[in-house]
């Protein structure tokens, strides 16, 4: 797969990207400012352009013209005007992300582009499990295993972040969208539910009182 | 209805009524007397008939009333006449037809007081009438025709009829002209209201005229200029207001997003130590910058209302505390000047931070191992302070907005040296609290020179030495 080229000139945000893509399994690479990015949209191939707006150089927009069509762009930008979006869609950018976002959203919206525009991998795999995110499939061994919305959204997270142990209280709120209560078991009792429609008994590993983990391994 | 129509419209009015009365009235008089002229004319004409009628029945022994007629008429022969006696049987007449007995009893019965005029069809006769001297029971009658003196005054009347239709219409066409040419500057000045009003706010008149309307115009002209200039700081605030926002957001959201992600990061899932490490500085570092930027906020705030307290202070104090912050720059020198005894009006800690961070940008603008120049000038009333750097300047198209908070020369607004955006507002704002205001000289790849004043203020007996 093409790397993602991320342009954008703090260097904090531009690693926070970089961590979050590269953690999600896309290959990054990073440039500061409007020529050198010039440079890179010229000579190399990227599968997703993520575009600030602001930029030493070229700005976003100006660099927007200089991307081939069929390259995705996804403009990243403080700027919230409703017509600075609305510039930034006619000019062809596939999504327009407003800071400060959630590294998950930012995620979750790169993979979004990324399907939509037939690149990037597009089903996730484990341990005989595999889940098609456009069609919100989960098939093991061939066969259709059925899932509550809830269940499927945890699944999907665990798929990807193979072999990284999420937190409880995080993950919780990343499902439900909210923080939960004290002592609730909720989160377990999906986590139950999942192992044994999935036969996953020692696939997801429980960290007691920490998270969860689904171990890394096979596909 | 237009005033252009009104203003002609009164004034044929009345120029055509004044001027219609005043011929008919000559006209009239004239007529008057003509007919005056001619009245005395025929009295003197029906006294000379008389006198024939009566010499010749005088001289007859056997007189002839009709034969003295004849006689009277010979003699006479600009009119008729006719003598008729007591009953009115015609003795003599040379009368027209026209005239009846009931005209000839008419005459008689005012030959005491005078004459009389007597029309039949077109034709119009002066009569008058006498009693003959020496046969009061005979009536000598003359008739003269004055039918010509009406047939003129019918006809001067419709000369000037047709001189006033004409005249009358050369006014209307003038007055209507005169009126156009008096009111073409309100059409204009109409016009320009109706531009301005739709937003074409440097629309002016332009009249060249010493009147009452090139007063308005002028006074119009001014108006304008007035709202103008109203509006164009009204836009100039706005845009200064809006690009203050969408600065503020994108100062605010940088280091909003950095924290807000890393955190995110690190309370999802377990990240290895580099990682982890890295997060926690970021958060760190930008919540610290949003700390900076919050207080200078809260500076520029504070400065915005509050009036200093300003007190004699000595300029070497200023100095030396710039001196000691200095000396922590690294790479840059910072030549001071001496203050020379000099005591100014000032906020100590304030002004020492507006030269402060003066001194701070000019050694940010310094190439390495540059340096940067204090000095001090004596001016009558005030002490103007000065600091130059070698670096690399500013474009000319950027000075009057540098000093706007949030403005970078740089448009990436690239953090790499750290600053708020905020320092030379702060500056500015100081330097105006003292009374004056930061003034840049900059040459592109030559340097800049930032300047401010302070008030002199004359130095306390006491600490002479």
């Amino acid at each position: 797969m093409d790397p993602i080229l991320i342009v954008e000139d703090q260097a904090a945000i531009a690693d926070l990207i970089a961590l979050t893509l590269e953690h999600a399994g896309w290959p990054c690479h990073v440039v500061c400012d409007g020529r050198a990015a010039a440079d890179c949209i010229e000579t190399g191939r990227w599968s997703l352009i993520l575009l600030d707006i602001m930029l030493p150089g070229f700005d976003g927009y100006e660099l927007k013209q200089y991307i081939a069509d069929e390259t995705p762009v996804i403009f990243l930008t403080a700027r919230i005007a409703v017509a600075d979006r609305v510039k930034g869609l006619r000019m062809g950018a596939q999504d327009y992300i407003c800071k400060p976002f959630e590294p998950e959203e930012l995620a979750a919206r790169v993979e979004a582009v990324l399907r939509r525009t037939g690149r990037g991998n597009t089903v996730l795999h484990a341990f005989g499990v595999v889940l098609d995110p456009t069609a919100r499939r989960v098939r093991k061994n061939g066969e259709d295993v059925s899932l509550t919305p809830r269940e499927y959204d945890l699944l999907e997270v665990f798929l990807r972040n193979r072999g990284v142990t999420l937190y409880r209280d995080a993950l919780f709120e990343r499902i439900w969208g909210e923080m939960p209560e004290e002592g609730s078991r909720t989160l377990d009792l999906h986590v139950q539910r999942l192992r044994k429609k999935l036969g996953w008994h020692s696939e997801i590993r429980t960290l007691y009182k920490i998270g969860y983990l689904l171990e890394e391994g096979a596909p | 209805m237009k005033l252009k129509w009104k203003l002609s419209l009164s004034l044929l009015a009345v120029t055509g009524s004044l001027f219609l009365l005043g011929g008919y009235w000559m006209i009239h008089q004239n007529f008057m007397s003509s007919m005056d002229d001619a009245a005395r004319r025929y009295t003197a004409s029906h006294a000379s008939q008389l006198d024939l009628v009566t010499t010749f029945l005088a001289r007859q022994d056997d007189p002839s009333p009709s034969q003295a007629g004849a006689e009277a008429a010979a003699g006479v022969p600009d009119g008729a006449l006719a003598l008729a006696d007591a009953g009115y049987a015609l003795l003599f007449s040379n009368l027209p037809e026209e005239l009846d007995k009931m005209d000839l009893y008419d005459a008689v019965e005012a030959a005491d007081t005078g004459f009389v005029y007597r029309q039949h069809g077109d034709r119009i006769w002066f009569l008058e009438a006498s009693a003959l001297p020496a046969q009061t029971d005979l009536h000598l009658i003359s008739a003269f025709e004055v039918t010509a003196l009406y047939i003129e005054r019918t006809e001067q009347l419709h000369r000037f009829w047709r001189i006033a239709a004409v005249l009358l219409a050369a006014v209307a066409l003038l007055t209507a002209l005169v009126s156009g040419a008096v009111l073409r500057p309100l059409r204009r000045l109409q016009a320009a209201a109706q531009r301005i009003a739709g937003g074409v706010y440097d629309e002016r008149t332009g009249f060249v005229s010493r009147d009452e309307v090139g007063s308005l115009s002028r006074e119009f002209d001014r108006m304008a200029e007035a709202i103008e200039a109203r509006d164009q700081a009204l836009r100039e605030s706005i845009r200064q207001r809006d690009d203050f926002v969408s600065a503020f957001t994108h100062e605010v959201k940088t280091p909003m997003t950095a924290m807000l992600g890393y955190a995110s990061m690190l309370r999802t899932r377990e990240v290895d130590l580099a990682t982890r490490q890295k997060a926690a500085d970021y958060i760190y570092h930008e919540s610290k910058r949003l700390e900076t930027l919050s207080r200078r906020l809260m500076a520029l705030m504070r400065l915005g209302e509050e009036k200093l307290q300003l007190v004699p202070t000595p300029l070497s104090g200023i100095l030396n505390d710039v001196r000691a912050a200095a000396a922590g720059l690294p790479g840059v020198r910072v030549l001071m000047p001496e203050s020379g005894g000099l005591y100014v009006r000032a906020d100590r800690s304030l002004a020492a931070d507006l030269l402060w961070n003066l001194v701070e940008n000019a050694a940010h603008a310094a190439p390495k191992d540059g340096c940067v120049r204090i000095t001090v000038t004596e001016q009558p009333d005030r002490v103007e302070l000065a600091v130059s750097d070698t670096g690399r300047g500013i474009p000319p198209e950027e000075l009057p907005r540098i000093i706007e908070p949030f403005y970078m020369v740089d448009k990436s607004r690239s953090r790499s040296e750290n600053g708020s955006g905020l320092g030379l507002a702060l500056c500015n704002r100081i330097a105006e609290l003292h009374g004056g205001s930061l003034h840049f000289e900059s040459t592109l790849g030559e340097g800049t020179t930032v300047r401010f004043s302070l008030e002199k203020e004359a130095a306390p007996c006491d600490v002479q030495d």
